[in-house]
């Protein structure tokens, strides 16, 4: 963590806190993710499932907010591949696709949120745990377990791909 | 507009979207504010869990419920009788079968063969118009009706050589008074909470003549029942977390996702109590191969109460699990998940593509055996010499327990509760050891062995399939230490979760972890259902002498123990000498024992059966 900046989730002793504090924002970050609001509340609701059985081990972490991330982030793709499977499937058996079901969103954000999915893993997680769940660069790197710096370039790279998928006219850059 | 920017306003308006109460982002310094916005709904919680005491119960946001509405019966039918043919069926809590042909149908099958009637229609409607059939089902004198829902789904895997078919029938049944409406909170399907609801809440009432607003909750919860019922179901549940500490033994408090054989969405609950029960929701997720000391549902008619413990272990599985090659689990190392068979509330089989069912009673180890019942007019064993200990062993005491040890092993510390510190270590101490329960007695050695004293590096208090253990946090791994001494099983990672001890390491009268001698778990499950069982066949290991010392400190007994010694105890108990304070001053006294389990407290119990002064 960036000296200066807030301290970490140390002071959510009990697991409660740290569900008060991270439930919205992780199923947010796992609606990115799986593209369906019911997916990503249940992927959020197993991971803390997992982490209430674990709170005996995760209450020491550092930074339990930030594994959860991790176990999110990585249900969540897990779920969404799983979804991919089931589409295909049902579109070869000529069967009703597989509903997702979405919040109320505008078309430009749908075809965002749409694009974001379609990037290559790495830059979705960078992307959205950037931008939509507002960590800093030494914060994702640590969920992805990475160099701040390959974090960085695929933030980078997220942004380019997204500025060329997205309507021009509406996305300058 | 910049990507950054346009990202942002996205992700603002989704922010809304998901939840329109939510105040406004930030900007531009949002990363920063929010963390501050984190921390300080950290305090604010904090306060209010302060404001509301200990014991705070936590959900899950509140998502919209979904209404269930009974509509009022429709006329009689008769169900048709069972044809031949594919089929699958699963047994409903009152004995019945509930049988799914194919196509589906789902006629009910009474205990006797005989194809049941169905007196009273209902439907179900769920918020959005759909509807599940509803039956309720009784014989002619049954004295409780069965509502249960009338779909069926079957699916064909393969039969195995005993003819038992492995469907899915989706229906679950709760035996209740009809009711008329039943609101289910927490429910994002129809479907699976309604299968949660009746599943789970095995004794809720339902008010008859509400239309709304009536909440089901886990009222009388039979979760090993409802377990089988949604392990059976292949039911995708998903639940309202809660404090366990709020809610009675058995409340469902959290759940897991995953899928069976065929694929479908499985979801295993973990239930607020420590049971061995758990342990086959492991194995049905592939989380673990084996099941020791698993605790079946019993033989008895599942609605005659709970079952009697009976010990199975199906850790020989022939032919042997294989490990998952599918690349979202390979690094996981966890087996194929495995399809278990149920009948009548037994656990008969598990499935394998290649085989079809394979019985779990032939794999059953014949030394496990059903632990004993103390009946209230049992008879004491009879009083046997006072063992003795062996040379060179010493004794080490508390609360009443006294146990003997072999050289190498020293107290490191024991207690009642009050007495307990906060927190205690082995070896070098370590960050964030969990404080033992104060609510239990407890007595940590530590094993002097060379090759532990050097690893060991931390300490934490947990259970073993409800025995109260000690992790010793090594450096590449976790043993687990039961509350005497014993090293019972140990993890191969250092930071490994109670519940999951992988392997186990054979004790040995030299107290070394003996490495050639490692069984998965064997020692564990041996010590484990051994002593739950009252047969202590680990007879190399400890002279523990928990004579007339029930588990928790401060239980009325019916004497006071100054000081105890006992040998290994006979399956149904033990005797020993005892000094005793009386009124009239101490004595001594021989005592017999008796070991039992406990449904109610799920845990081994010792009772003294007779007393008589010496």
């Amino acid at each position: 963590m960036p000296p200066g900046e807030d301290a970490p989730l140390q002071s959510a002793e009990t697991f409660e806190l740290l569900y008060r504090s991270e439930y919205a924002r992780l199923v947010r970050l796992a609606f990115v993710l799986t593209g369906s609001v019911g997916a990503a509340e249940e992927e959020v609701q197993e991971a803390f499932a997992v982490a209430h059985r674990r709170w005996r081990t995760l209450q020491r972490y550092e930074r339990p907010d930030l594994w959860m991330r991790r176990v999110v982030i990585n249900r969540s793709l897990s779920r969404r591949r799983k979804q991919q499977s089931a589409a295909r499937l049902a579109s070869r058996l000529a069967a009703e696709p597989v509903p997702v079901d979405e919040p109320v969103l505008r078309e430009p954000d749908r075809a965002l949120w749409a694009a974001v999915r379609s990037l290559p893993r790495r830059q979705q997680e960078v992307l959205v745990l950037v931008v939509l769940d507002q960590r800093s660069f030494s914060e994702a790197a640590e969920v992805l377990d990475c160099a701040e710096t390959t974090a960085r370039t695929h933030y980078r790279r997220a942004r380019l791909a997204l500025a060329a998928a997205l309507d021009p006219t509406e996305v300058v850059r | 507009m910049t990507i950054d920017a346009h990202l942002r306003d996205a992700a603002d308006r989704l922010e809304r979207a998901l939840d329109p109460e939510a105040p406004p982002r930030p900007s531009p310094a949002p990363a920063r504010d929010l963390r501050g916005r984190a921390v300080a709904a950290a305090v604010a919680a904090a306060v209010v869990a302060v404001v509301l005491g200990a014991g705070v119960v936590w959900r899950l946001d509140d998502p919209p419920a979904s209404v269930l509405q009974v509509e009022p019966p429709d006329e009689r039918a008769l169900v048709e009788p069972v044809g031949t043919g594919p089929w699958a069926m699963t047994w409903l809590p009152d004995g019945y079968r509930l049988v799914a042909e194919e196509p589906p149908g789902a006629p009910y099958v009474l205990p006797t063969g005989v194809a049941g009637t169905i007196v009273h229609g209902y439907r179900l409607e769920d918020a959005n118009g759909r509807t599940i059939d509803v039956r309720v089902v009784t014989e002619d004198d049954a004295p409780s009706p069965v509502l249960s829902s009338g779909t069926s789904d079957y699916t064909s895997i393969p039969v195995g050589p005993l003819g038992v078919a492995q469907g899915r029938v989706t229906s679950v049944a709760l035996a209740l008074t009809p009711a008329e409406a039943v609101v289910v909170e927490g429910t994002t399907t129809w479907e699976t909470m309604l299968r949660l609801a009746v599943g789970l809440v095995s004794r809720a009432r339902l008010e008859p003549g509400a239309t709304s607003g009536v909440t089901v909750r886990p009222e009388g919860l039979d979760y090993r029942e409802a377990q089988r019922q949604l392990l059976d179901a292949g039911v995708s549940v998903r639940l309202t977390l809660v404090d366990a500490a709020d809610v009675p033994p058995g409340t469902v408090v959290a759940s897991t996702a995953g899928t069976d054989a065929a694929g479908r969405s499985l979801t295993v609950l973990s239930v607020a109590a420590p049971t061995l029960d758990t342990a086959i929701g492991q194995v049905a997720r592939g989380e673990r191969p084996t099941i020791q000391g698993l605790t079946p549902w019993g033989e008895r008619p599942l609605v005659d109460g709970p079952p009697a413990f009976a010990g199975y272990s199906i850790d020989r599985l022939d032919p042997p699990l294989q490990p998952n090659a599918s690349p979202e689990r390979a690094d996981t190392g966890r087996p194929d998940v495995i399809p278990i068979v149920f009948l009548r509330g037994e656990l008969v089989g598990y499935v394998l593509p290649e085989v079809g069912v394979v019985r779990i009673e032939d794999l059953v180890d014949p030394s496990f055996r059903p632990a004993p019942t103390v009946a209230p007019d049992a008879e004491p064993p009879v009083a046997g010499p006072e063992p003795t200990v062996p040379e060179g062993w010493s004794t080490v005491e508390a609360g009443g327990v006294a146990v003997s040890v072999p050289p190498g092993w020293t107290q490191l510390a024991a207690g009642c509760p009050g007495t307990v510190p906060a927190t205690v270590f082995v070896g070098e101490p370590d960050e964030g050891c969990a404080p033992p329960d104060p609510s239990l007695a407890w007595l940590w050695l530590r094993p002097e062995a060379p090759d532990l004293a050097a690893t060991a590096v931390g300490c934490a208090k947990g259970a073993v399939n409800g025995m109260s253990v000690c992790s010793v946090a090594a450096q590449h791994q976790t043993l687990i230490v039961d509350g005497f001494g014993s090293i019972i099983a140990f993890s191969n990672v250092a930071d490994a979760d109670l519940a999951k001890a992988t392997s186990s390491l054979r004790y040995s009268a030299g107290i070394e972890p003996v490495p050639a001698d490692q069984d998965a778990l064997g020692i564990a499950s041996a010590f484990v259902v051994a002593w739950y069982g009252g047969d202590c066949v680990v007879q190399d290991r400890l002279i523990a002498s928990d004579a007339a010392v029930d588990r928790r400190c401060g239980q009325p007994l019916d004497v006071s123990v100054a000081s105890a010694s006992l040998g290994v105890l006979a399956p149904t108990g033990g005797a020993a000498t005892v000094e005793v304070e009386t009124p009239e001053g101490p004595a001594s006294w021989d005592v017999a024992i008796v070991v039992g389990w406990s449904d109610a407290e799920h845990a081994s119990v010792y009772r003294v059966r007779a007393a008589t002064p010496g």
